[in-house]
């Protein structure tokens, strides 16, 4: 039998305990809505878009395919993250080896990426780097090979990179990374979905975005043709 | 001697706890109370700073992350003021450790997962300093530390079911 005195004392810890959940409720309450910028309580997941923070997402670099020094990245580290990356601008082209309009951006940036090369003012600034969105490493290497692809691609077999993304996205996604007022590489400065099949429109484009100013992202569509 | 004579009146059965106990408990309460005010500071300035750093453990869904970031800052300065302040001992002791838990067996997950991430323990910008298994030695000595104290508890603020007949 509980006595009436251990009754008292566990009821009054309860207090304590829904006083203290209470007051930490209502002085996070107000004090968010006195901000400047109140925080959402609830953040439902959404597909990345032009002002957002790339998340933290520690690569593997042993899974990836292609020339890594390309990237910068630092060596023998095994895991790395976009912000490794050394670049102003990267292009992140989210794919897949078998969905048609991939292969239409796939050939174009294929050629975007040797006309970065050659231009001795951009090479080193802008960086390309794929995903493939459930593809193998075998499907992705031949992928890469058919379409004469000088950038590295991530195999993503279990498409974790939707999740990351944003659920639900349609390749091909491309989200144009700069660095952020701290410098770092993960600042989304624009995003675009679809196929852009001129060369020349995305050389264009990624331009304009390189030479926004650091912390602007874009939101009009920069990838319309020139007639 | 000052202990001796107190211990003596405890030993009459007059119940009375010696006083270097009594201070000892106030001391270390006010100690752990200001640890987690200092923790919860900068959290409080900057919730989204922070909820980018608990994202960054990759262990709450997205819809949670805010909340937590919203609320777990508050949750120890609330804890922290009590605890200087000697407000709900029993509860405001146990919250402070089970925190502490929950916060040390994240820091695992992420040491062990491999994840070179910052801790936002102390400090809510996720591009502070990364957390190493140093950050869990500090932890777990302010852990033993609120976990030594409940003996002093047991004797100073003891549950009356558990007093001797």
């Amino acid at each position: 039998m509980i006595s009436l005195e251990a009754k008292k004392w566990i009821i009054h810890q309860l207090y304590g305990l829904i006083i203290i959940s209470l007051l930490s409720i209502f002085l996070a309450l107000s004090s968010n809505s006195l901000r400047k910028e109140p925080v959402p309580w609830i953040d439902k997941p959404h597909i990345l878009k032009a002002g957002d923070s790339f998340p933290y997402v520690p690569l593997p670099t042993t899974k990836m395919s292609g020339d890594l020094t390309y990237l910068g990245l630092p060596q023998n580290k095994e895991m790395v993250t976009i912000e490794d990356i050394q670049a102003d601008l990267l292009v992140l082209e989210v794919l897949n080896a078998f969905c048609f309009p991939c292969q239409t951006q796939a050939l174009s940036l294929s050629k975007v990426y040797k006309m970065i090369e050659k231009n001795p003012e951009l090479k080193g600034k802008i960086k390309i780097l794929g995903v493939a969105l459930g593809n193998t490493k075998e499907v992705v290497e031949g992928f890469m090979k058919d379409y004469e692809l000088g950038f590295p691609v991530i195999p993503d077999p279990t498409a974790r990179g939707e999740k990351i993304i944003g659920p639900g996205i349609h390749t091909p996604f491309s989200l144009f990374i700069k660095r952020d007022a701290q410098g770092k590489l993960r600042f989304v400065a624009a995003t675009h979905n679809g196929a852009i099949d001129d060369p020349q429109t995305v050389f264009r484009g990624l331009v304009a975005i390189l030479k926004l100013k650091p912390g602007i992202a874009n939101t009009e569509n920069l990838f319309e043709k020139v007639k | 001697m000052e202990t001796g004579k107190h211990l003596t009146i405890t030993n009459k059965g007059t119940q009375k706890p010696p006083g270097w106990m009594v201070w000892l408990w106030r001391i270390l309460r006010i100690i752990l109370g200001t640890i987690f005010i200092y923790a919860s500071a900068e959290k409080i300035i900057n919730p989204d700073q922070f909820a980018y750093a608990i994202s960054n453990y990759k262990l709450l869904p997205g819809e949670l992350i805010n909340f937590f970031a919203l609320f777990l800052p508050w949750m120890e300065a609330v804890v922290g003021i009590f605890l200087i302040f000697g407000l709900f001992e029993w509860v405001s002791l146990t919250i402070f450790n089970v925190l502490m838990i929950v916060f040390m067996a994240a820091i695992t997950i992420s040491l062990a997962r491999g994840l070179n991430i910052s801790c936002g323990c102390f400090t809510s910008d996720p591009n502070a300093e990364k957390m190493t298994w140093l950050t869990l030695l500090r932890d777990s000595s302010i852990l033993i530390l609120s976990l030594a104290v409940y003996p002093l508890l047991f004797r100073l603020r003891r549950p009356p079911f558990l007093k001797k007949q």
